[in-house]
């Protein structure tokens, strides 16, 4: 009995000792820094930013224990929210900016002010990054986070379909409908468009919606308004549905749909067109690329607004910093020096091969750039950048209602009144 | 004398037994039981994941109710496992005594059957959202070479085929877990059991129904909770097909639970969810055992 009594404790001891020790792992002078990032393999900026990771590891041994952790977006929002929740966030961590994001993580006091980073830092100074970004990252007067990506929507045109048809890039809605006919008779999907998750459909959405007389006013004024069953968005939801009936669109939008799918539509030289983001096209073939031609959007029946006179854009990507890890002494110059790193130019000349346009102002190699990339900045330069319905949705629920109704709209299950009625239905439950 | 010895001695052995238990029974009440208090206490609250939590009483359980999306998810959960019960045991007992009987081959077929079961869902969704895509897909590829254009579908956007389409992989995989369990059941039946059915000139559908049924009765009613209970957890084969959308159209309680708690930080109606799932997993366990309660065959 005492010898079984002796092999438990032996065994609670050892199991105690063994939690004990799994915490801290802090050798001398050496601190573990925790880094979560989508920009890993799913990302095209991955390939060039993984190994730059791996570098300044491999360079900073002595003094930082650098954890990487890859995830992809929506499963950075799940976790960011879980580690919210338990007080577990990383160190530091890519993220988005915007009150819909980064919201939950000022309420619970969680995130650095940028400002106190600033203060110390001896390589940069918040006065070079580009404005839109720093308003991206500051939420009640505050900088949250650093900007580093910026983006600008791009309508693409696969120019060897289009002369293998004798077709000219459509200019208006008609022509779109008109060539989307002729590629349809000849087994090629004429849009790479379509819903899942609400991706890549709610882009679209704003971008037309745009063009309608008051859109880029309402938009913007979305979060005061609180309304979202307007005239406008009722036009746009029957323009989609119209050209899902005309069978623009590939025929399952849902698997079809979310970035990567509907990308890989065009990659693949299975559709004509595309609408799509920095961040997919940076992985773009080169065989494409030398094919491709970026064109303004088509004006729709009726626009008060030509597509030619704005372009789609906003900061999206940066780093947010946990509050309690920078005042942690034990990894406060891990963490400037890491930061310091993150924002160098170096690091952004590498990202911008993966398709990251800079949010920081300095003397960058825009060859770096790939050919479509290098493109699409020409063809849209000097245009105000123009903010979209999703980023003005403040409460997740209500930009989650908004996707489920594009994935319904789009797969044809719901009329575009019963849409519309969906999200202001949203808005009006929200107390956001 | 000698009674206070036998007292001392079942002393020893009752403190033994708690000490034996403890370190199981504590990582049972931290994993398990706590979690399950917490997410109870979830539910009676508004939380958003920071913050303070607002006590809100059933509010969010009668929402469980009048909410069109857990109305859906709900009947979607049942549709699925009604499915489940009806294809995944039966065939899984066909097979399993097609597997038994057979005198060549069993090895390679049971690992052949069982396969599935180890790939991850999330890779049996990946695999499935390309063979039902209808542009780069295989299926209506191979509906259209075998003549048969007119079954093509739009499978993960058409609300007519989508929770069947979202079902089916599900249901597909799950057949060899139960088809290896009842295989194992069969192998401990004695064979001089089947050699007298044989000899008094049963057939194999005789064998079948009125041997193999009721010896496997035990062993059935398990296969039939880890069924159900399977599949009101499912989580995997939706979120990566479909995400349970359009809307909620492929969505099951799970999804759902997890839709609200993470894209919307509505923890307090997930964890309401969470509960109903609970309390769908332990109704259906007491009332099954209730309604199945017969003696076992022995043998």
């Amino acid at each position: 009995m005492k010898r079984s009594i002796v092999t438990i404790g032996t065994i609670l001891l050892v199991l105690g000792s063994a939690f004990a020790g799994g915490s801290g792992e802090q050798q001398s002078g050496v601190a573990t820094l925790r880094f979560a990032t989508t920009w890993g393999a799913a990302d095209s900026k991955g390939t060039y930013f993984i190994p730059m990771l791996e570098a300044y590891r491999a360079e900073n041994a002595d003094s930082v224990n650098l954890v990487v952790e890859e995830y992809g977006s929506d499963d950075m929002v799940t976790k960011i929210t879980v580690e919210l929740a338990s007080g577990e966030l990383p160190d530091i961590f890519s993220y988005w900016g915007g009150i819909q994001r980064l919201g939950p993580l000022v309420e619970g006091d969680a995130l650095l002010d940028m400002n106190e980073y600033f203060a110390v830092t001896s390589v940069v100074s918040r006065e070079d990054f580009t404005q839109a970004g720093i308003n991206h990252f500051t939420i009640d007067g505050t900088l949250r986070g650093i900007p580093m990506e910026a983006n600008v929507a791009a309508f693409v045109c696969n120019r060897e379909m289009f002369e293998q048809f004798g077709l000219d890039f459509p200019a208006t809605y008609e022509d779109m409908l008109e060539v989307g006919r002729v590629f349809r008779e000849n087994g090629i999907i004429p849009f790479a468009m379509a819903s899942n998750g609400g991706n890549p459909s709610h882009f679209w959405f704003s971008e037309m919606y745009k063009q309608f007389p008051g859109g880029l006013e309402e938009i913007r004024d979305l979060p005061n308004s609180r309304r979202f069953a307007t005239e406008n968005a009722l036009r746009v939801a029957q323009i989609i549905d119209e050209m899902r009936r005309n069978e623009m669109l590939p025929a399952d939008t849902v698997s079809n749909g979310a970035w990567g799918p509907a990308f890989a539509l065009y990659n693949e030289g299975r559709a004509a067109m595309i609408y799509t983001y920095p961040w997919m096209l940076g992985s773009m073939d080169q065989q494409m690329q030398d094919k491709s031609v970026v064109i303004d959007v088509p004006e729709l029946p009726g626009a008060t607004e030509s597509p030619a006179s704005f372009i789609s854009g906003f900061a999206t990507f940066g780093f947010v910093v946990n509050r309690a890890s920078f005042e942690d002494p034990a990894k406060r110059e891990a963490l400037i020096s890491f930061m310091d790193f993150m924002i160098s130019d170096e690091m952004f000349n590498e990202l911008m091969q993966g398709g990251l346009i800079p949010t920081k102002a300095y003397d960058m190699p825009v060859d770096a750039f790939n050919d479509v990339m290098q493109q699409t900045l020409r063809h849209y330069q000097d245009r105000p950048q123009t903010t979209s319905h999703f980023w003005q949705m403040h409460d997740p629920a209500v930009a989650n209602a908004f996707k489920a109704a594009l994935d319904e709209l789009y797969a044809g299950i719901i009329t575009p009144e019963d849409f519309v009625d969906q999200v202001q239905t949203a808005f009006d439950e929200s107390d956001m | 004398m000698c009674n206070r010895m036998i007292l001392t001695v079942e002393k020893q052995k009752r403190v033994a037994a708690w000490a034996f238990l403890l370190p199981g029974l504590a990582v049972y009440v931290l994993f398990v039981v706590g979690p399950l208090l917490f997410s109870f206490y979830l539910s009676v609250v508004k939380w958003n994941g920071v913050g303070p939590r607002t006590f809100v009483a059933l509010e969010n359980f009668l929402r469980l109710f009048t909410s069109s999306q857990f109305i859906t998810s709900f009947w979607n959960t049942i549709k699925l496992t009604g499915v489940s019960v009806a294809i995944q045991i039966p065939t899984a007992l066909v097979l399993a005594f097609l597997l038994y009987r057979s005198t060549h081959g069993t090895k390679f077929f049971r690992a052949l059957i069982f396969l599935p079961v180890v790939i991850s869902p999330i890779a049996i969704g990946f695999m499935f959202t390309i063979f039902y895509n209808s542009e780069l897909g295989l299926l209506n590829t191979v509906l259209d070479t075998l003549g048969l254009a007119a079954l093509k579908r739009q499978w993960l956007s058409d609300p007519d085929v989508l929770l069947g389409a979202v079902m089916a992989p599900q249901v597909w995989q799950f057949i060899g877990l139960h088809m290896v369990i009842h295989f194992a059941a069969l192998q401990t039946i004695p064979e001089e059991i089947f050699e007298s059915a044989h000899m008094d000139g049963a057939s194999g559908l005789q064998v079948f129904f009125r041997l193999v049924i009721p010896l496997l009765w035990e062993v059935i009613q398990i296969t039939l909770v880890l069924c159900v209970t399977g599949s009101l957890k499912s989580f995997g084969h939706p979120w990566i097909m479909t995400q349970g959308g359009p809307g909620v159209r492929s969505s099951y309680m799970t999804v759902l639970m997890f839709r609200v708690a993470f894209l919307e930080r509505n923890f307090g109606f997930a964890s309401a969810i969470t509960t109903a799932i609970v309390v769908m997993a332990l109704l259906f366990t007491v009332v099954f055992r209730r309604v199945t309660r017969r003696e076992s065959v022995e043998y």
